[in-house]
């Protein structure tokens, strides 16, 4: 092969993650000519490494624990229950392999062009991609989406060698299981993988720099899963920040300093997960003439996700937090809208998160504190599972839904949840804050029954005052005279 | 009384902004709330209002300056008079609350919520919404922006302040009487034709801003259909030329006599359909039509021409078979003719189909330059514009009088590149200005 290879395309989508494939899709379907340019698997670290291939092992892990925590009570017995690690990574890797098919299949019906390879910006209307066979190609393009996501952060010290101290994608293919483990970082991934191996049986220390597990998320929702994870024997040393790591020849010894001192901790493996980053190496952004914030990395974007090159746009994990798929789905949208002209903004009201432990924790639009800065008056009230029929029938009474509303309005302001099914019926209080709607409209809306999703009707009455499914003093309703 | 006006801070941890644009100069009156400047911070581009009325003193902060928060914009003289209040902060609208990341594993970076569109503080007067966030559905806040309206400025009758579609004086959009209970949709009644039977929907309101609604059915339906079906599929582009027809005018003049004598009268058309198909015998590729379902280009070998003609229930377009074969004198009267069937609705299935090429032209009215859409599956129509007497510079230096016209010519570019598309008009020009030569051409 000689000479360079040339094309042009009107859209060109750098990276096949949940924002670049979403743009490719929709830029195709808006009649543009689109070129996507993945330099692994299509679906990015969502679909191969994050979110799906995580809750496939989940799933099978709490299959498992169940039949064996309260299989007995409610009358299932299997004495001689196995947990084959090897099969279960194999289902997984069957589901993804299954997802990164649809997705190329997506992106074909929609008109789109896939490359494999690198690509690299040579000016503001170009780049140059290298293939995997290490050749190269010019690729001219009328408008760009950047959707290349994030790269795990490492700490000097504790850098990851994929034997004794890992990253999650090598947590989400262990060999087998290790008998111990610690894990530095108790932020989302860490709390949901370390649940999956101590429901297993493997023996977990958390180790979290801030006060609390799941920093950032509400103070009550972190207690509740701290609660659950003592309950399956982890630990956990919150305020608390690794200083050294020992590396010997069977496991690790971390040395930490907590709120009681220093201590040391000896495990098989150590799992650090402390953040990413916005992924921008070796893209070029200077040749292109595109702003990003060197501090933390994400590259600017407005409200169209146009970068300071307004032919150039960002999306996803790239562009700024909260690193989420499906916030990076809508931006993915929306820049493709952008391109098409269409008139469109990266609009919304609130931006759901769940975290897929037991219990499940699910928010959406402000808490309390949230509120009273921005100058509301809210109040809030808490709603149990224990008063939900269908929490009792289906084993699962811990948790509760918290209500958030403002006093003198009405107005549905954030609904806070944690239990079971927390994350579906989430979507319905999302739903009413983007509508507008006050807490009235939400107790007004017919709930079936016996879901979880009655508990967000009932936390809805409780904070009217006419609470049906828990005890409330009488009182006589003489709104009316 | 000067009044300084400080950077604000604009929230989310923002320390500073780089000045993008102004919109205000010095020296100029400027009123509350009007924006006087776009900075962009590191998560978004934020217009900033200004706090005062008065006139704009002194810019401090050029265009590609960075302004920490609280540093020196803009001296505002305001007028006496003006009573001095606190400038208002701008505010960021609604950010989500900080909220647990899914499944992704690993927590971000200090999670600081993506800043929506930035948009100015809602106007508080008397709204009694709280602050910071428009109330409106999904739906309207889409539509709000397709329409450029500014929602931060209306005043919301719906619950809590909420913004109805009542507010932005659109009618409601016409919804069942209710959702799931009981559906029973009349049985769709086939309509004739072969088109597939849709269901009808309830007939729309009529509001006091409307006028009439009138139906697309019939004949403008199909005139839709097949418009839409076009732009859809071709990859239109058009291509103008300016065509000087003084010796044509002449030819006509002296042509128009003899054939009007047999009563047809002779328009330029007939010449300019011999024209475009000598051009077609040179460009070959010009006439023909796309299948697309083969990804095929059918080159025809026929010349049959369509002439887009307006008629009482909207346009169509008859066509001259073999246009090729018949003398100037002949397509006059053919094209007299099936413009006046067709505008007394007579013409046959078999003569308003099988066109290999059209020509549109909007005689008298025709303008300077149009944007044709394609007769699909052709990939060539050519629009005709009005002749004009214009001065021109001739070859020796003098300023004279020409007879002009413009042919404008839309190709689908899927097939027919810009360089053929220009060569084709080239050839038909070239005719065009030695008409003479079109006597070459008679069959």
């Amino acid at each position: 092969m000689a000479g360079t290879y040339s094309r042009s395309t009107g859209v060109l989508v750098i990276g096949g993650g949940p924002g670049g494939y979403m743009a490719a899709i929709r830029a195709g379907q808006l009649g543009q000519k689109v070129l996507l340019v993945e330099k692994g698997d299509l679906g990015g670290e969502c679909l191969n490494r994050g979110c799906i291939p995580s809750k496939a092992l989940i799933h099978a892990s709490r299959l498992y624990h169940a039949l064996r925590s309260e299989g007995p009570e409610v009358g299932v017995s299997a004495p001689e229950v196995h947990f084959d690690l090897a099969t279960t990574m194999r289902w997984k890797e069957s589901v993804v392999a299954k997802e990164r098919q649809g997705v190329a299949t997506l992106l074909k019906a929609a008109g789109v062009t896939v490359l494999a390879g690198r690509a690299r910006f040579t000016g503001p209307r170009s780049v140059d991609l290298t293939a995997p066979d290490g050749g190269h190609e010019r690729i001219d393009f009328t408008s760009a989406v950047i959707a290349t996501g994030a790269l795990h952060t490492t700490l000097p010290g504790f850098e990851v060698d994929g034997k004794l101290v890992l990253h999650a994608v090598d947590l989400l293919s262990l060999p087998s299981l290790p008998k111990s483990m610690l894990i530095l970082g108790g932020g989302v991934s860490g709390c949901e993988l370390g649940e999956f191996l101590a429901r297993l049986g493997v023996e977990i220390t958390i180790v979290e720099l801030l006060p609390q597990l799941l920093p950032g998320v509400e103070a009550d929702l972190s207690r509740e899963l701290t609660r659950a994870l003592e309950a399956l024997s982890v630990k956990v040393r919150v305020g608390t920040k690794a200083v050294a790591l020992h590396r010997g020849s069977v496991g690790v010894t971390l040395v930490v300093e907590g709120p009681n001192g220093s201590e040391e901790l000896t495990a098989e493996r150590l799992f650090v997960t402390v953040g990413k980053r916005a992924d921008t190496r070796e893209l070029g952004l200077e040749e292109a003439g595109v702003a990003f914030d060197a501090k933390t990395g994400f590259i600017t974007v407005d409200d169209q996700l146009r970068t300071s090159q307004s032919h150039i746009f960002a999306v996803g994990d790239v562009a700024r937090a909260p690193m989420l798929a499906h916030k990076a789905y809508r931006e993915g949208i929306v820049a493709a809208e952008a391109i098409a002209g269409r008139p469109t903004r990266f609009d919304f009201q609130a931006m759901p998160a769940v975290v897929f432990t037991v219990p499940e924790l699910a928010s959406v639009g402000l808490t309390l504190a949230d509120a009273e800065r921005r100058g509301y008056h809210p109040r809030e009230v808490r709603f149990p599972y224990a008063a939900l029929g269908r929490a009792h029938a289906s084993h699962a009474t811990g948790g509760w839904v918290k209500v958030v509303g403002d006093d003198p309005t009405g107005l549905l302001l954030g609904v806070h949840a944690a239990g079971e099914s927390a994350g579906e019926f989430i979507a319905e209080a999302a739903h009413a804050i983007e509508m507008g709607a006050t807490v009235r409209d939400v107790a007004a809306t017919i709930h079936p029954h016996p879901t979880f999703s009655e508990g967000l009707g009932e936390a809805a009455l409780l904070w009217l005052g006419e609470p049906m499914h828990v005890a409330a003093r009488r009182r006589v309703d003489d709104s009316r005279r | 009384m000067l009044f300084e006006f400080r950077l604000p801070d604009i929230g989310e941890g923002v320390a500073e902004g780089e000045v993008v644009q102004w919109f205000v100069k010095e020296g100029e009156a400027v009123r509350e709330d009007q924006t006087l400047v776009s900075v962009l911070t590191d998560k978004a581009n934020v217009e900033i209002p200004s706090p005062k009325t008065g006139r704009i003193a002194k810019i401090h902060a050029a265009v590609g300056e960075k302004v920490k928060v609280g540093g020196l914009l803009v001296t505002i003289e305001t007028e006496p008079g003006a009573t001095p209040k606190p400038a208002p902060p701008a505010s960021s609208a609604v950010a989500p609350a900080p909220s647990p990341k899914a499944a992704a594993p690993a927590r971000a970076a200090p999670a600081s919520p993506p800043v929506a569109a930035p948009t100015p503080p809602p106007s508080a007067a008397g709204t009694g919404a709280p602050p910071g966030r428009v109330l409106a559905s999904p739906y309207l806040r889409r539509l709000a922006a397709e329409r450029g309206i500014d929602l931060s400025q209306v005043k919301g009758s719906g619950p809590a302040g909420r913004i109805t579609e009542a507010d932005l004086g659109i009618a409601p959009t016409p919804a069942p009487a209710s959702v799931g209970a009981s559906p029973a949709p009349a049985a769709p009644t086939p309509t004739s034709g072969g088109r597939a039977p849709t269901p009808t929907p309830p007939p729309a309101p009529v509001t006091a801003e409307v006028l009439e609604r009138v139906p697309i059915r019939g004949i403008r339906r199909v005139i839709a259909e097949h418009m839409t079906e076009s732009t859809h599929r071709a990859a239109h582009y058009t291509y103008v030329e300016e065509i000087d027809v003084s010796e044509l005018v002449r030819l006509r003049d002296r042509m128009a006599k003899h054939v009007e004598k047999r009563g047809t009268r002779l328009s330029y058309l007939p010449f300019i359909v011999k024209a475009v198909v000598a051009g077609l015998k040179a460009h070959p590729h010009l006439n023909a039509t796309m299948d697309d379902a083969r990804e095929e280009l059918v080159v025809r070998s026929a010349y049959h021409i369509g002439i887009a003609a307006a008629a009482p229930d909207g346009l169509i377009v008859p066509v001259v078979r073999n246009a090729d074969q018949k003398s100037v004198s002949t397509l006059a009267r053919e094209i007299q003719d099936l413009a006046e069937r067709g505008r007394a609705g007579k013409l046959s299935r078999a003569e308003l189909t099988g066109s290999t090429f059209t020509i549109t032209s909007l005689g008298a009215l025709g303008g300077v330059l149009a944007t044709p859409i394609l007769n699909y599956p052709e990939v060539a129509i050519l629009g005709v514009h009005k002749i004009q007497r214009r001065p021109v510079y001739r070859p020796d230096g003098t300023i004279g009088p020409a007879d002009l016209m413009n042919l404008s010519i839309s190709l689908d570019h899927r097939v027919v590149d810009g360089a053929e598309g220009a060569q084709f008009l080239a050839t038909v020009k070239a005719y065009l200005e030695d008409p003479h030569q079109l006597f070459a051409e008679l069959a």
